[in-house]
């Protein structure tokens, strides 16, 4: 399989997976009103408690910049990587274009306008691929943020009553949570895994010529392995967070226990809270073994059919 | 007495009325279908009620099942024995495997059959109290026979797509024109052994028919009863989201929370109520473990199979392809193995899922309408939820999914390194290989 079938898979892949996030993420906008009315309800009976995670908003700004600032340097790196393909053509623009965009190239004749279109929808593409797990780690980020409000307080004040009907209010937030966004979680691990293995596939079977190719190459899967493994540590996060309490409420003095921290440790007990992907898995720390298990045996079968195919 | 007979008479002339959406109801017409291609050998199943049901040995159903049933082992054995001798490519196993499912799978219900009277008799006495006392949420009746028939109708396409496969295959030609022609080349194991006659090759469509619906009865079969089950348990938990938000809409200042005293006796619980709704799911719940005990069988039958189809066709899939026909064929049936075995997961996967559901609405429940009844209920649907699982070795849950594709790609780097020789042979393209 030569190199313009990889560029063909890959760009449809890209392409896919920006148009179905786009089209999940209008049908959650249509929601998200709905969403935050239920979720500022929960923030109003948490709203007396002494950590008051005031710089939430600083750990939000200080994901994005990261993530998109990393996604424009492999973007600049990404252009320089094709522009430096030897090429017989003699115009340089459109020698970059025609090698960059065989999607659009090999079916339109080149001209300037479509160059633009081209290199716009290129960009909302990146922006959106990023954008999808930037979502999910601010989303993973502000409930988890919740769970160590009620873990702080329970040191604090000992109201069981309250405790436990806060912690109770911010599982079903981030049950319902769950399901508004489980597609979106599906599309990214779907795609990161998808992007993962096709590149390293493709990278076993390419011998690396120049300096920037191997830069570029380097740069791109590690930011790619990066995001994946970063997607899945926040939001294990949550899990690890809303478990954190067991062991201080079972360690309390026999005078201060009564039946209302039986039911709250209990409840924390039974009802174990975590992004799933419509249930299919359940986003935990042990999560990231099973997907590099998954990823190692699906290369595998990948390299042996292809070595029985290419008799 | 003579009361009963003027209401009888004067009822005979007004209209039939609904039959409630028990189980019996809703399976009537799929069972007698079934019935027809020789299968549920069980008498009575027009009858109003399940009470009715009957299996017995020396009865013409049985008869019947056990005539399709040699059917399918002649057409299986015969194939078998082909592929043995034309060496064993795994593209051969194709039809043997089809026949074997099919034996095995009339067997199985046979053994259904045998039990389901018992369980009918069990279950339909709960399940009458179940509709009387909780709404129904959909229209079950409806919904399962429209699956049925979307399913049946799928599964009848692949069947034709591989007549016509095996029709148009440029391999095992022979010599003869017309409706001759077609059968030796559909029936070719049977009939490089055994003299050709017209009667024989209609019996022979016939059951090869027969055998393609029931191949798909029992995915057919385990996804319609787990709906049913999937709507009881719905319609429990319906009835406790209805309580609980009836209960935490009338205490809904919540600035007297903080100053309620915790006491220990609870004026306001209604031990009636919720004890009735634990002790309905705790009744469904045995009612699963039993459905559990008989359908365990087909379940095990139906992801072994799969699974083996999909390892298989896997393999052939290396192949080249001769013809488009061939193509299409092979798209569409790995297609729909790998369809039968993702429906049968995520529909068996909904009655897990369905019988946990209640949990957050009994947690939300405020402390003073909290009771023993509802801590047993709780811990009931934490330690004992309900789950299709094959004979105990695994549960059905949206998981199982991920583990079938994770076991799919190992077991096949395991035939692909295994059967080097035979994809030697397969890669020359120029074999005349006949399957």
């Amino acid at each position: 399989m030569d190199l313009v079938y990889k560029d063909f898979v890959s760009s449809f892949m890209f392409n896919a997976n920006s148009a179905v996030s786009g089209i999940i993420f209008f049908k959650l906008a249509r929601k998200w009103p709905l969403l935050m009315e239920k979720w500022s309800k929960v923030e109003l009976s948490l709203e007396n408690y002494g950590n008051n995670n005031r710089y939430q908003k600083r750990k939000f700004v200080v994901i994005i910049s990261v993530i998109m600032s990393a996604a424009i340097v492999e973007h600049i790196l990404s252009i320089l990587h094709v522009s430096q393909i030897p090429n017989e053509n003699s115009n340089k623009l459109e020698a970059y274009f025609l090698t960059n965009y065989p999607h659009l190239f090999n079916f339109f004749e080149f001209s300037i306008p479509l160059a633009i279109f081209a290199t716009v929808m290129n960009i909302c593409n990146v922006f959106s691929w990023n954008f999808l797990d930037a979502f999910l780690i601010i989303i993973s980020i502000a409930l988890t943020e919740k769970f160590h409000q009620v873990n702080d307080e329970i040191h604090i004040q000992r109201h069981w009553m309250k405790l436990r009907e806060d912690y109770n209010k911010i599982s079903i937030l981030c049950k319902i949570v769950n399901k508004e966004i489980a597609d979106l979680i599906l599309v990214s691990f779907a795609t990161n895994m998808f992007f993962i293995m096709s590149q390293l596939y493709w990278s076993l079977n390419q011998h690396k010529t120049t300096t920037i190719e191997s830069i570029y190459f380097c740069f791109s899967f590690g930011l790619l392995v990066l995001r994946t493994v970063a997607v899945t540590l926040y939001a294990s996060n949550i899990n690890d967070e809303s478990k954190k309490s067991m062991s201080y409420l079972f360690s309390l003095n026999s005078n201060t226990y009564n039946s209302e921290i039986e039911r709250f440790a209990y409840q924390i007990h039974c009802q174990p809270v975590a992004l799933t992907g419509h249930d299919f898995f359940k986003i935990t720390r042990g999560l990231l073994f099973s997907m590099a298990g998954a990823i190692v045996t699906y290369e595998l079968f990948l390299v042996q059919s292809n070595i029985v195919a290419s008799y | 007495m003579s009361v009963n007979i003027r209401k009888k008479v004067a009822m005979s002339g007004s209209k039939p009325t609904t039959r409630p959406p028990t189980t019996h109801n809703c399976l009537r017409i799929v069972l007698i279908t079934a019935q027809a291609m020789g299968n549920f050998a069980i008498d009575n199943l027009r009858a109003e009620e399940p009470g009715k049901l009957k299996f017995k040995f020396k009865s013409w159903k049985v008869l019947h099942t056990a005539l399709f049933s040699f059917a399918y082992l002649f057409c299986a054995s015969f194939s078998l024995y082909k592929s043995l001798t034309v060496g064993i490519l795994l593209n051969q196993l194709i039809s043997p495997l089809f026949y074997f499912h099919s034996f095995i799978t009339s067997l199985l219900f046979l053994q259904l059959a045998y039990r389901w009277p018992h369980f009918m008799a069990q279950w339909s006495k709960i399940e009458i109290h179940l509709l009387k006392n909780y709404k129904a949420t959909t229209d079950l009746s409806k919904k399962i026979n429209y699956s049925a028939v979307t399913m049946i109708l799928v599964a009848l396409l692949e069947h034709t797509l591989a007549v016509c496969n095996f029709v148009y295959s440029s391999n095992c030609q022979n010599s003869s024109t017309g409706a001759e022609h077609l059968f030796k080349k559909e029936f070719h194991f049977i009939f490089n052994y055994m003299p050709y006659h017209f009667i024989f090759g209609l019996l022979l469509t016939f059951i090869s028919w027969t055998a393609t619906f029931l191949w798909n009865f029992a995915d057919v079969f385990i996804v319609l009863i787990s709906m049913i089950m999937t709507e009881r348990f719905r319609q429990i938990n319906q009835k406790i989201k209805i309580n609980v938000e009836e209960v935490n809409s009338s205490s809904n200042d919540s600035s007297a929370s903080f100053i309620k005293v915790y006491n220990t006796d609870f004026p306001k619980a209604e031990y009636k109520l919720w004890r009735q709704i634990r002790e309905d799911y705790n009744n469904l719940n045995n009612i699963m473990s039993h459905l559990d005990q008989i359908l365990s069988n087909l379940v095990l039958l139906s992801y072994s199979f799969n699974l083996t189809f999909i390892l298989v066709q896997l393999f052939n899939s290396l192949r080249q392809m001769d013809s488009v026909i061939e193509g299409i064929y092979f798209f569409y049936s790995f297609g729909f193995v790998i369809a039968r075995i993702v429906t049968v997961s995520i529909f068996g996967a909904l009655i897990n899922e369905e019988s946990q559901a209640a949990m957050p609405y009994l947690t939300s429940l405020p402390t003073e309408f909290y009771n023993e009844e509802i801590q047993r209920l709780i811990t009931q649907i934490h330690v004992d939820s309900a789950a299709l699982t094959g004979h105990n070795f695994f549960r059905i849950t949206k998981g199982l999914v991920l583990s079938v594709a994770a076991a799919i790609i190992t077991y096949e780097l395991v035939l692909i390194q295994f059967n080097q020789a035979t994809l030697n042979k397969y890669m020359t393209a120029n074999e005349t290989i006949c399957f």
